[in-house]
């Protein structure tokens, strides 16, 4: 993974209105535990991110967006390969940082990717 | 017999999920006057439906996680949008939450605006950050309270101008 590789995020239908995606969609879930998941580029294409997530995971999804290491570094945010659930599997790191911190840094995660476009829609 | 002549704008304000079926009922309607008629429809038409469209999902909507919106608290704050939220201020983006609450969200200049909602304590997280700058103003609202809607209201129609 280099600094400008893509890391895929898969985005729920619900969390599109009229195209525009909320920034939830780069804010961690409880379940989470402050890592969010992602796919790394470098070991999958954008469509079958989608695949494995919505066919293999049994999830849903509208399509895929990306931010870059890059994007996150200026973030003070780190990137890690996570290949225990599935090889291609990365998190973004958002621990120790506070509920509204974290809003404002899935916010300019979210606006980063808007910024790159859909990398993948079904 | 009452007739109300008003002038239709040549544009209206983008209200998503307007559709021009529903603007020619609204120019048609022979019994109010237009603007008050505009007003409470086309927000109704767009709040409501955001609203009503999270009344299908149930709980685990998100990958297993997602509690499903609580419906009295739907009807209470589609009550609280048309009581309270003007029709020609830029209608929210409203998406559910994980905790079964909602978030409505403005995209304004270099700003970007959320209300996270809970749905049984009605109360709200208001966070704005602008970009550009990494300023961020953040406030707990009970929306409840009018006079806590009327600053909301008042902060989006200051930012709404800046965008302007």
């Amino acid at each position: 993974m280099t600094q400008d590789s893509l890391l895929f995020r898969q985005v729920n239908p619900n969390f599109v209105r009229e195209g525009r995606i909320t920034s939830q969609v780069f804010k961690p879930t409880p379940k989470d535990g402050k890592l969010l998941s992602v796919y790394d580029g470098e070991l999958i294409t954008a469509q079958n991110s989608y695949m494995h997530y919505t066919v293999r995971l049994g999830f849903s999804s509208l399509g895929v967006v990306a931010v870059t290491p890059a994007e996150c570094g200026k973030l003070d945010l780190r990137v890690n390969s996570d290949p225990i659930p599935f090889p291609e599997h990365a998190v973004i790191d958002f621990r120790g940082y506070s509920n509204n911190q974290i809003t404002s840094k899935a916010k300019y995660l979210k606006d980063a990717a808007v910024t790159r476009g859909w990398e993948y829609t079904r | 017999m009452i007739t109300v002549t008003a002038t239709v704008p040549e544009e209206l304000p983008h209200v998503p999920g307007l559709s021009p079926d529903n603007l020619e009922i609204i120019r048609n309607h022979p019994l109010a006057s237009f603007h008050k008629l505009v007003s409470n429809l086309c927000l109704n038409l767009n709040v409501s439906k955001q609203l009503d469209d999270f009344r299908a999902l149930q709980d685990g909507w998100l990958e297993g996680e997602g509690v499903a919106p609580p419906t009295p608290g739907l009807d209470w704050l589609s009550e609280g949008f048309a009581q309270h939220f003007p029709w020609d201020l830029r209608p929210p983006y409203i998406y559910p939450t994980v905790a079964g609450g909602v978030q409505a969200e403005w995209s304004l200049g270099s700003n970007e605006v959320s209300l996270t909602i809970d749905l049984e304590s009605h109360f709200g997280e208001w966070h704005e950050l602008d970009l550009e700058t990494g300023a961020v103003h953040e406030r707990r609202l009970n929306c409840d309270l009018t006079s806590h809607w009327v600053w909301l209201v008042s902060r989006l129609q200051s930012l709404d101008s800046d965008d302007a």
